[in-house]
Formats: C-alpha cells, sequence, structure tokens
C-alpha cells in the first residue's frame, strides 16, 4: 500500500523527503515512477506529488538564459515554436520521446531524475550548458547536468533533495543544435543510441561546440575530444568524422535486446558527425528554420 | 461459414413455423420479417424469433454449425501420412515493398506496400482490406522488428515494448487490391483471406532490402546491427561497390 503526500510549498516537499527517506520517492508525470512500482522495482511508502508546488512548471526565456521547471511537461516543450528555433536538440529530444499519451504525462525532471542511460532529454540537454538548479533541506544549490547522474537509475541527488529546474544556454543567432537516435522502430521505443550536438559559429567558423551521447555508457554522456575537434573548422567532412571517432572511443556500450555493444560504438561514430552537421547548418542559417531533422538524420540528399 | 448460417436459418424458420403454426419449410424471410411465403401481413420479426429461440434454451444463444468436405476429400488430413488439403478454394496474393535502408546504420524503413489479393469474392470488401492491412502490419513487424530476445535463459523481452512490434507510425502506406476471381468451389465464389495478408510482406521487404543494398538477408526479423553486419561483410569482401550515404552533403 502506497500513500500520497500533496505538499503545496517546496519547503513542505524536501522536509517530507527528509523525514521519510528512503521510503517516499517524488512523483511528477509518473510515467516511469509507476511503472517501476507495478513492476516490483520501486517500493515506496509514499509518494510525494509534486503537483502543487509553486513554479515548477514554469518556463522562461531571460535573454540567452532558457529555465525550464522540472515539472514542464515533455509535450509542452516538444509544442513550444520559441524553444524550436533556440533550444532545437530539446525540442527534437522531446519529440520523440515515447508516445503523445506519455508525453502529455512525462515531466522534463522526471526524465531526468529516473537516469535512465537511454533518456532522451540528458543529451539534449547537456550540449545546452544545463545546469541543475536542486533544493533540499538545507538549501539550495546548482550543479552542471553531468553531475546528476551517478549511474543507471542513480541520481547524485540525496534523500531530501529535488531537481526543480535547468538553466540551458539558448543563443538566438549563430547557433543551432541537433538530437537524433537509432531505434528498432520510429515510437514508443527506448534509444539504442541517442546523440546530440550544438554549434555555434562565426560565419561558416565553429567557435565552440558540444557533443553528447546517450544508451551508450552508465551515464549520459559529454565529449570534450568529439567537439575540440571541429572547433576553428568550418566544419570539414574529415572533421565532423573525427569528431565520431572520438565520440565513439569515449563511450563504453552493452549489449542487450537494443544492440550489441560494437554496433552501438558504430553508430555513435555516424551519428555524431550527421547531429554536427545539421547543427552547423542551423547555426550558418542554411538549414530551413522549422524544418525538423530526420530522426536519425540519415541524408535522403534534398535536406542536407 | 455459409452452412453454419444455413443452419441458423433452418432453426429460425422453426421458431417463426412454431409461432405461425406453419411448416418450417413455408417459411420464407425478408425485411428482416419471417412469414409463410404469400402472406407477408402475419409475420414476426428476425429479432423476435431469435429472441424465442434463446428464452426456450435457457437463454442460450442461437448458434448455427456447418463445416464443409470438399468434393472428393474423404478427410482433411490423412492420420497415417498426415499430409491433405485443408481447403478447397486458395487466395492468391502478391505483394510489392518499397523500402529505404540507412547504409550506415543498417535501419530499414518501409515506405509503402501495394497488397494485390486474388481472395474469390469479396463479401465485405471493407472487411477485406482490413484483414490484409492488419495481416500486412503484422509481415512488416516480423520483417522487421519483431523478436523474443533471450539472455542467459530468461527472455529479454517479456512486453509488446521490448518485443517491439510496429506502431501506427511504423506501418508504412498500404495499398490493398482486390481481385475477385470467382472460385466455383468457394462459398458465393470466395477463397479466403484472412491468413494472406501477413505471409507476403517479409519477403516483399526482404527483396526490397536486396534490391537497395545488393545484399541477400538471410534472417528476420532486420534488425538494424544485423542489416549493418551483412552490409559491413559484404563491403569487405567487395560484393557491394559501396554507395555510401553522404555525411556532407
Amino acid at each position: 500500500m502506497v500513500d500520497v503526500y500533496v505538499p503545496e510549498t517546496l519547503e513542505e516537499a524536501v522536509s517530507f523527503l527528509g523525514l521519510h527517506a528512503g521510503a517516499a520517492i517524488p512523483i511528477a508525470g509518473g510515467t516511469d515512477a509507476l511503472i517501476d512500482i507495478r513492476t516490483g522495482r520501486s517500493m515506496p511508502e509514499w509518494l510525494v506529488d509534486l503537483s502543487s508546488v509553486p513554479r515548477l512548471g514554469d518556463v522562461e526565456l531571460d535573454g540567452e538564459v532558457l529555465r525550464l521547471g522540472a515539472l514542464v511537461r515533455i509535450r509542452a516543450v516538444e509544442l513550444d515554436p520559441e524553444l524550436g528555433r533556440r533550444a532545437t536538440a530539446i525540442v527534437e529530444a522531446a519529440r520523440v520521446l515515447g508516445s503523445v499519451q506519455v508525453r502529455t504525462m512525462a515531466t522534463v525532471g522526471g526524465n531526468l531524475c529516473h537516469a535512465t542511460p537511454s533518456a532522451e532529454m540528458p543529451p539534449s540537454l547537456l550540449v545546452h550548458d544545463a545546469v541543475a538548479e536542486i533544493a533540499g533541506v538545507g538549501g539550495r544549490r546548482s550543479i552542471p547536468l553531468a553531475e546528476l547522474f551517478a549511474g543507471p537509475g542513480r541520481t547524485t541527488l540525496g534523500p531530501d533533495e529535488l531537481l526543480t529546474s535547468l538553466l540551458a544556454r539558448a543563443p538566438a543567432s549563430s547557433a543551432g543544435s541537433c538530437y537524433l537516435r537509432q531505434t528498432v522502430r520510429w515510437s514508443m521505443d527506448l534509444a539504442g543510441v541517442g546523440v546530440s550536438a550544438s554549434v555555434e559559429v562565426d560565419g561558416t567558423v565553429v567557435t565552440d561546440a558540444r557533443v553528447a551521447l546517450a544508451a551508450v555508457a552508465p551515464v549520459p554522456l559529454l565529449v570534450e575530444a568529439a567537439s575540440e575537434a571541429i572547433v576553428g573548422t568550418n566544419l570539414p567532412p574529415e572533421a565532423a568524422r573525427e569528431a565520431g571517432r572520438r565520440a565513439a572511443a569515449a563511450c563504453s556500450p552493452i549489449s542487450d535486446a537494443r544492440g550489441t555493444a560494437g554496433y552501438r560504438r558504430e553508430v555513435v561514430s555516424v551519428l555524431v558527425p550527421r547531429a554536427l552537421r545539421i547543427a552547423w547548418l542551423r547555426a550558418t542559417g542554411a538549414w530551413t528554420q522549422g524544418v525538423p531533422a530526420p530522426v536519425n538524420g540519415m541524408s535522403t540528399g534534398e535536406d542536407l | 461459414m455459409k452452412a453454419a448460417a444455413a443452419d441458423a436459418r433452418r432453426q429460425l424458420a422453426e421458431v417463426a413455423a412454431r409461432q405461425l403454426e406453419a411448416d418450417p419449410r413455408d417459411i420464407v424471410a425478408a425485411d428482416g420479417q419471417l412469414f409463410v411465403a404469400g402472406v407477408p401481413d402475419r409475420a414476426i420479426a428476425i429479432a423476435e424469433a431469435a429472441r424465442i429461440a434463446s428464452y426456450e434454451k435457457s437463454g442460450a444463444l442461437l448458434t448455427g454449425q456447418g463445416s464443409y468436405v470438399p468434393e472428393g476429400i474423404v478427410t482433411m488430413i490423412d492420420p497415417e501420412t498426415k499430409f491433405g488439403n485443408v481447403s478447397v478454394a486458395y487466395p492468391f496474393a502478391a505483394q510489392v515493398a518499397e523500402v529505404e535502408v540507412d547504409l550506415e546504420t543498417g535501419e530499414v524503413t518501409v515506405l509503402n506496400l501495394t497488397a494485390v489479393h486474388d481472395l474469390g469474392r469479396a463479401i465485405n470488401p471493407m472487411s477485406c482490406e482490413g484483414q490484409i492491412e492488419g495481416g500486412a502490419a503484422m509481415g512488416v513487424g516480423l520483417a522487421l522488428s519483431e523478436e523474443i530476445v533471450m539472455f542467459d535463459g530468461q527472455i529479454a523481452a517479456p512486453n509488446f515494448h521490448d518485443y517491439g512490434m510496429p506502431t501506427a507510425v511504423d506501418v508504412p502506406r498500404i495499398v490493398v487490391n482486390l481481385v475477385e476471381t470467382i472460385d466455383p468451389r468457394g462459398p458465393f465464389g470466395a477463397k479466403g483471406v484472412g491468413e494472406a495478408g501477413i505471409i507476403p510482406p517479409p519477403a516483399a521487404i526482404a527483396n526490397a532490402v536486396a534490391d537497395a543494398t545488393g545484399i541477400r538477408p538471410r534472417a528476420y526479423p532486420m534488425r538494424p546491427w544485423k542489416v549493418k553486419d551483412w552490409i559491413d561483410s559484404a563491403e569487405r569482401s567487395h560484393v557491394v561497390a559501396g554507395k555510401g550515404v553522404p555525411d556532407d552533403g
């Protein structure tokens, strides 16, 4: 039997979580938490329903800084036209997560805190330099998003702590990003490999870049060596391929029902150049705004 | 089915005959009514007759039964040899698949599927198309994604999520053409359609993959890592000249 506690303030939420450490888990959209309970992977005594805590569902854009509340629904991200222009990778990741029904319930914070290695949102937020804002009994703290993940299904949050929001960089111009993934089917599937890239340019020359991976390591990976391969170039194919090779070398995939380790590593080396290419085209203005990338970035010879 | 329907009609006629104090052989049906031929003014509704039949059997449904052994066939399956002939009128089908293969990731997308089925008389054409489309969707799953994966003796795909059943967006546009060549031995000239839809898609899709890539798939489902492995092996043995997917526009 699971009881539900509905706090009305953040302070109530974290103090209850602290008091019932190990026995209470926060619930947002419930698309992961309820399945975990039903399958016996999680057996809490208390669900702490965050839906009445103010401001956790807010989306704010202040200059270049995007603040996404932890309880923002994936579907809301997917359908936000301003985010589509300025945080394209985040919107593209939202677009392929689960199904419409799942996205309508699932939240950004839930997708991050469930810490599934194949989750869609982490790599897209990582390439937008996301910072995780955390509240606990002892106060608030902020960490780079990469430091939130401790392993499959594990975060670095304390038992009394909640992820409250994410601060991400969302430049208005000379920047582009992209999220691609490989799956067995196109919908209702987990990524075999997820790849996100962001690029900033001066003219056509790359001044800054990020590459992040999902489903190929115990935690989402930000691969600096990959982005370093293209900074200072105007993204010739060889530089993009070198970034792909470095990303493939940095990951540590496993073999499971969604692919073999060797295959996943190869797909990383394929998707990273594609993601960088699309991000660069967006940054330089060569990509028609509002046109989504093919889910796996495959060129049909017309779109790139 | 036709024989079962006739059996149900015979039972209804018996009920109507009792109600109308007539001979069951004189009962005819028209406009939802049962009546003695030539006397439509004294009639009983078919629904009412069915209700009476059900009341007479403590609420059990009126059920017709029928079976059919084709001419010249003594038994469907020979008990000794297990050989036999399960149908008198076999359907024929041809399906055409158009696919897109990502040569670098091995992902196969079915863009279009055309299904031409010779099913004899299509008694309910919309239902026939639906059955073919449903069968073809299952065939796409068999071809590309559905698999019971085992790890250390455990089923690693114990649900429809991991098993890989196609969703609505994985099923391509399906164009169905019904070819009605009437079979004199089938009921009303029908042959059959239920099973035929699922059989051709895997072969059609595998042939389309072979046409697109130059490699001949040898196993279902053609999950991406298998296709990628086939393409890579073929490239190593110089079977494929290597079309290459442009990564530089």
